[in-house]
């Protein structure tokens, strides 16, 4: 399948830092693309380059095979939603929905916005101001008024961040059904890497201006290449060289049978979690591990030899460096 | 605390009794006597000092007051806004800007208003360089008429528009003109649909803030314009001074403060909030 959108070798140099240093990415049509990474590593720079807000040092970027770079925010068929949203505060909903129409060409305007409206349920908002609004609503206005105007590409700038916890995950939810029902490239930028799992179809892992991994979410989870990755995506207990979730940490006061990787260790704390166990342990060689175990799996005291054993295939193996 | 209050607002309060208040009375009680023989005021109560207002005389002062201060304002605000604009959006320097733009107030105006007069006469620097450079053969007439008196305004006022514009377009978030291009609006669209409209309060505050001063102001039409443009304010200083007609002074000088006032109603009943 051919790319999308596509970034080639792209380079942001600022004054004094190399924001990206050769970033190449292919996103696929109608996919729900994440860009994850913690802060500095590039990935709001990708987002402004791709929306034209920014112009790249080098490299291309492409959306169906033609150069989008060099060219303005307003001759891009591709739209932003802000992490603040950044409504027009001095127009309603209405007026913000319909901004951007009038540089469309299409006589179908009045039912694009009819459908965005109902479809992000807004019916009852449209004459109140963005100040009016609660912080799920202004984001279904921001989403409203770049998807009236049918965009190759949606770019979303930490789409969560701004919202209240407790909304997040409903949210979430909504998002990722809205993505599937109006099909539409959605390119997000998150450091939340529960955001980029949940959300994504894949995910690109940036580090200092670069792609550090690229991957559908479980395959940076359970694969990961690197130990950045492996960090980034979820706490890791190293032991050797190898890697292990806390997750796929067993724990047995009994030696697990023969053939089993399994290493002695004696219990430095149980925690109690509400879901599951907590049971941080002490090898012999002096290194910790944290497992996450089912509390219908025993209760452990603190000093109780155990044996920490995984199955061969949760081992991660990353390039060292 | 509302003893508190009380007291922190009695100093405050206790001065514009004093400054603001008592002489308000006192003026008003003067525009409905007689004038006295040397100066002053006499009895009998009376309406006549009104009665004059409605002369033509006087009331063509006042529109061209009115339309002084309207020239000036307006074009207060097409010098300020790029000028405040290009402050507000300026990556580095915005308070050395602003300083700069403040720095006039460091000096007296009475000094500047010289200054000007200075650059304007027959002799002055502009006529003598333009002299000098034979592009003119004899002084242009550049003082004591109208277009000085309204440079002088433009000149004195222009910092009072710069301030707010300032103030209002500098709390525009950028993101909302990078959201007006995402959306397909060009530079000159965006100005248009969403920075002019999100400075409008601060328009207003400006344009108060020129208009008023403007429609009083005695210093600069006196020197700049010489005897011949009479605006409201020297008006006003005559009747004090040369005229010794006291009540009529008094009478012109409420009926301009009526007119601020009704200025300033207008305004607030717009909005909630507080001027500025």
């Amino acid at each position: 399948m051919s790319a999308h959108l596509e970034l080639r070798d792209l380079v942001k140099q600022y004054a004094k830092h190399t924001a990206l240093d050769g970033l190449s990415l292919e996103i696929r049509e109608g996919e729900f693309f994440g860009l994850l990474g913690p802060s500095g590593c590039g990935k709001t720079t990708t987002l402004r380059l791709i929306a034209g807000f920014e112009q790249p040092t080098r490299g291309e970027i492409l959306l169906r095979g033609t150069r989008l770079d060099g060219l303005p925010p307003y001759r891009r068929n591709v739209s932003t939603v802000f992490q603040n949203y950044a409504l027009f505060p001095h127009l309603t909903v209405r007026e913000n929905i319909e901004f951007g129409l009038r540089y469309r060409n299409g006589g179908s305007s009045r039912r694009a916005v009819e459908e965005c409206v109902e479809m992000l349920a807004l019916g009852g908002k449209l004459d109140r101001y963005p100040r009016e609004l609660s912080g799920g609503e202004k984001q279904r206005v921001a989403l409203a008024r770049s998807l009236v105007l049918r965009p190759e590409v949606l770019l979303l700038d930490e789409p969560l961040s701004a919202l209240d916890p407790n909304l997040r995950k409903q949210v979430r939810t909504e998002l990722r059904a809205l993505q599937r029902r109006v099909g539409i490239t959605f390119v997000f930028v998150t450091h939340d890497r529960e955001e980029a799992l949940s959300l994504s179809d894949r995910i690109a892992l940036l580090h200092s201006g670069r792609c550090e991994q690229l991957g559908a979410p479980h395959e940076l989870y359970l694969r990961p290449r690197t130990r950045f990755a492996a960090s980034f995506l979820g706490p890791v207990n190293w032991i050797g060289g190898m890697g292990l979730r806390p997750e796929a940490t067993r724990v047995s006061a009994q030696a697990p049978p023969p053939g089993q990787p399994a290493l002695s260790a004696r219990v430095r704390a149980a925690l109690f979690l509400g879901n599951c166990l907590q049971v941080e342990a002490e090898l012999d060689n002096g290194e910790r591990v944290l497992a996450e175990v089912s509390r219908f799996n025993g209760a452990y005291q603190t000093g109780q030899r155990v044996y920490i054993s995984w199955r061969p295939e949760d081992e991660i193996r990353v390039a060292e460096g | 605390m509302n003893r508190l209050r009380c007291l922190a607002l009695a100093p405050a309060a206790a001065l514009l009794t004093a400054t603001v208040g008592l002489p308000f009375l006192i003026l008003a009680a003067y525009a409905f006597l007689s004038r006295g023989t040397y100066g002053g005021v006499a009895l009998p109560w009376t309406l006549e000092n009104w009665r004059r207002l409605a002369d033509p005389l006087y009331a063509g002062i006042l529109a061209r007051s009115f339309l002084a201060a309207a020239l000036a304002t307006l074009l207060c605000l097409v010098l300020a806004f790029p000028l405040a604009l290009s402050i507000a959006r300026a990556s580095r320097w915005k308070h050395l800007l602003l300083a700069l733009v403040m720095l006039p107030f460091w000096t007296s105006l009475l000094v500047r208003a010289y200054a000007w007069m200075f650059l304007l006469r027959d002799t002055g620097l502009v006529n003598t360089l333009l002299m000098r450079l034979d592009l003119i053969s004899e002084p242009l007439p550049l003082l004591y008429n109208w277009g000085a008196v309204v440079l002088g305004l433009v000149y004195a006022h222009l910092p009072f528009m710069v301030l707010p514009l300032y103030a209002a377009l500098e709390r525009q978030d950028p993101a909302l003109l990078e959201a007006a291009a995402d959306l397909g609006a060009r530079q000159w669209h965006a100005f248009w649909r969403v920075t002019l409209p999100l400075a409008a309060p601060g328009i207003r505050a400006g344009v108060l803030l020129v208009f008023i001063p403007c429609l009083g102001t005695y210093l600069i039409p006196d020197l700049l314009g010489g005897g011949k443009t009479i605006l409201v304010g020297t008006l006003i200083q005559n009747q004090f001074t040369t005229a010794r007609d006291w009540p009529f002074g008094s009478a012109v000088s409420l009926a301009l403060m009526a007119a601020v006032l009704v200025l300033l109603w207008l305004e607030v009943r717009r909005r909630k909030e507080p001027l500025l």
